[in-house]
């Protein structure tokens, strides 16, 4: 029995369920070489359902619709990336994925007290200040990428739920204004616009312009729960300043972006189908390839395109397991966003951090599969809890816990009672510490 | 124990009979693709609507606990025989005259942010956010006060009534 008294049998035998019924695809449809590495892919994903569900019973939370999402998500994505080519277990993304799952856990205790997260922010700018210096300072020359030994990591993509912090952070601070010339502003609103600003510069000068749309939707959605919270009416001037901002700089963008950028913008991909529109040429043959119900798992071509498993991997999975499955698992990710709606966050910081993080997530998820399918420019984003990468699946894993969080909030009387709690504790000499 | 071993050699041999016997019937069945990935697209689907159904639930549950906390009360006010309802909503509601406020009160006597209330274990509190002409509970000028049901709250010259609300939802 789980913590809020409710049963979620059904819930746990279907997740079982539908990870068995993908092994038994596997099984009768995949190229399997050996049977052992199959028993080692149904082990890996039965013992991380199983050891992630006996977790979750040891916390209180109101909620747990998010953890079955979440496992049910990041087992499909194991099967997925064990299958690529041949079958055999991707120790690298089982990893991953436990990684992943750690993170949520210690991304929604770690956001869940509002109270904590509004004294502790200059930690969270100093974060982001370190993350800025690492970029800067520590990078190799595609600088992007912190290289250990034989790991690597993406300090950018740890910037994402940092930065979602502290815009649900300075939301709560929002009638502390002081007046700067014509404007009243807050302190942390003003902090929030540079740290923005240098984000989207950093990001410009890393060259890595496909993250900027991702940074560009969490600020745009901290701007519009400034300007329409819940109850109050949209200021028409506030909407159109920031509006024509928004237009204005979009338009010097456009007009300033470097000569590859211009030049994706741009590409015919038929017209240049051995050169810069390769592999969205090869991943468009690949999902005409799969059809609806795919060509069976490792029976696919595309594992052999660089970047098969986390740029193209939308692709990859259509070819190899077919457009229905895909589709499916694109649905599940929007329905995972999407029971967030069904109970709504009742504190500013929550809400906000909502709103980011599912902003984030369907920006990723969207420059990601639109770009593979060559809807839109091509931008070598990851898709959120499939493509390989440690850092993307920590940050993923982390912003699932930062909606839990707003899921299962901690309110004020219930602080209190913790602390009177610890106050009561008894010290070993029997007297009550302070 | 003699007698015992020569059985278990008997059995585990028939066991691995019988499983090699069950792998040549299995590799050889010919499941139609169709059905096989119709069956795990279906349980995938019947998963997506139980964790919606969980959802629900969660939910319902999550209101329940809003009602303990909140105490289910709301904010009437009165403008030009119009009157407003503001159910409480959030654990943090900020009451002024600017469009972020939580409660707008278009009312040039308001401050900007005039006052914020907050909820603790079913009871609500109002503070005073430096506002000018002051934050006034059953016409008592205050900074900070524990609010109770019928006060009557008066920011600038807008009047503001706590009361449960009529028709409490469901989840209660």
């Amino acid at each position: 029995m789980y913590k809020n008294r409710l049963s979620y049998s059904s819930v746990v035998v279907l997740l079982f369920l539908t990870h068995l019924s993908m092994l038994a695809l596997v099984f009768i449809r995949g190229s399997i070489v050996s049977p052992l590495e199959l028993i080692k892919l149904a082990a890996a994903v039965v013992g991380l359902d199983v050891g992630y569900l006996l977790i979750t019973l040891c916390y209180t939370q109101m909620t747990y619709t998010l953890d079955f999402m979440l496992l049910c998500i990041l087992n499909m994505s194991l099967i997925f990336q064990s299958c690529f080519g041949e079958i055999q277990l991707s120790v690298k993304h089982l990893l991953s994925c436990v990684l992943c799952l750690f993170s949520c856990e210690m991304g929604f205790l770690l956001t869940r007290n509002h109270e904590r997260i509004r004294k502790n922010k200059k930690w969270i700018y100093l974060l982001i200040g370190l993350l800025f210096v690492s970029i800067i300072f520590f990078t190799d020359n595609q600088k992007k990428w912190i290289t250990l030994g034989s790991f690597s990591l993406q300090p950018s993509e740890f910037i994402k739920p940092c930065f979602i912090l502290v815009c649900a952070a300075s939301i709560m601070e929002l009638h502390e204004k002081m007046k700067i010339t014509f404007f009243y502003i807050s302190k942390d609103s003003l902090i929030l616009c540079l740290v923005a600003v240098f984000i989207f510069a950093l990001q410009w000068w890393c060259r890595d312009l496909g993250s900027l749309p991702t940074f560009g939707l969490i600020f745009l959605c901290s701007l519009v729960c400034r300007f329409c919270y819940p109850k109050a009416k949209i200021s028409k001037r506030s909407v159109a300043i920031t509006c024509c901002i928004g237009v204005l700089v979009l338009i010097m963008a456009w007009n300033f972006a470097p000569d590859y950028v211009q030049k994706r913008l741009h590409v015919d991909i038929w017209a240049d189908r051995y050169g810069d529109g390769y592999q969205q040429c090869e991943a468009l043959i690949g999902i005409a390839r799969g059809g609806w119900l795919g060509v069976g798992a490792g029976n696919g071509s595309l594992h052999e395109i660089f970047a098969h498993d986390s740029d193209i991997v939308f692709a990859t999975i259509c070819e190899e397991w077919g457009l229905l499955m895909a589709v499916l698992l694109i649905m599940l990710i929007l329905i995972m966003l999407m029971t967030v709606l069904m109970n709504p966050p009742k504190s500013y910081y929550h809400a906000m951090m909502t709103a980011g993080v599912t902003a984030c997530l369907l920006a990723q998820m969207s420059l990601n599969i639109f770009g593979s399918c060559n809807l839109i420019p091509f931008t070598g984003v990851t898709l959120p809890f499939v493509s390989t990468g440690g850092s993307s699946m920590i940050s993923c894993g982390f912003l699932v816990g930062m909606l839990k969080a707003g899921q299962s909030p901690l309110f004020r009387h219930e602080l209190m009672k913790r602390k009177k709690k610890k106050q009561k504790q008894p010290t070993r000499k029997g007297v009550t510490s302070s | 124990m003699q007698d015992l071993l020569p059985e278990l050699q008997r059995l585990w041999e028939w066991l691995k009979e019988t499983l090699s016997e069950l792998w040549t019937l299995i590799t050889s069945l010919q499941v139609p693709d169709l059905v096989l990935s119709a069956a795990a697209v279906l349980i995938l689907d019947l998963f997506a609507i139980a964790i919606i159904f969980a959802a629900r639930r969660e939910s319902r549950l999550c209101q329940k606990r809003w009602h303990r906390v909140s105490n289910d009360l709301e904010l009437q006010c009165r403008i030009a025989q119009n009157e407003y309802h503001y159910p409480l909503e959030a654990d943090e509601i900020l009451l002024g005259r600017h469009s972020s406020a939580d409660i707008q009160i278009k009312d040039s006597s308001v401050s900007r942010y005039h006052a914020v209330m907050t909820v603790t274990g079913g009871t609500w509190y109002i503070t005073n956010l430096h506002a000018k002409t002051g934050t006034f509970v059953n016409e008592q000028k205050i900074q900070q006060k524990k609010l109770a049901v019928g006060d009557c709250i008066r920011l600038g010259n807008t009047h503001l009534y706590l009361t449960e609300r009529p028709f409490p939802e469901e989840g209660r």
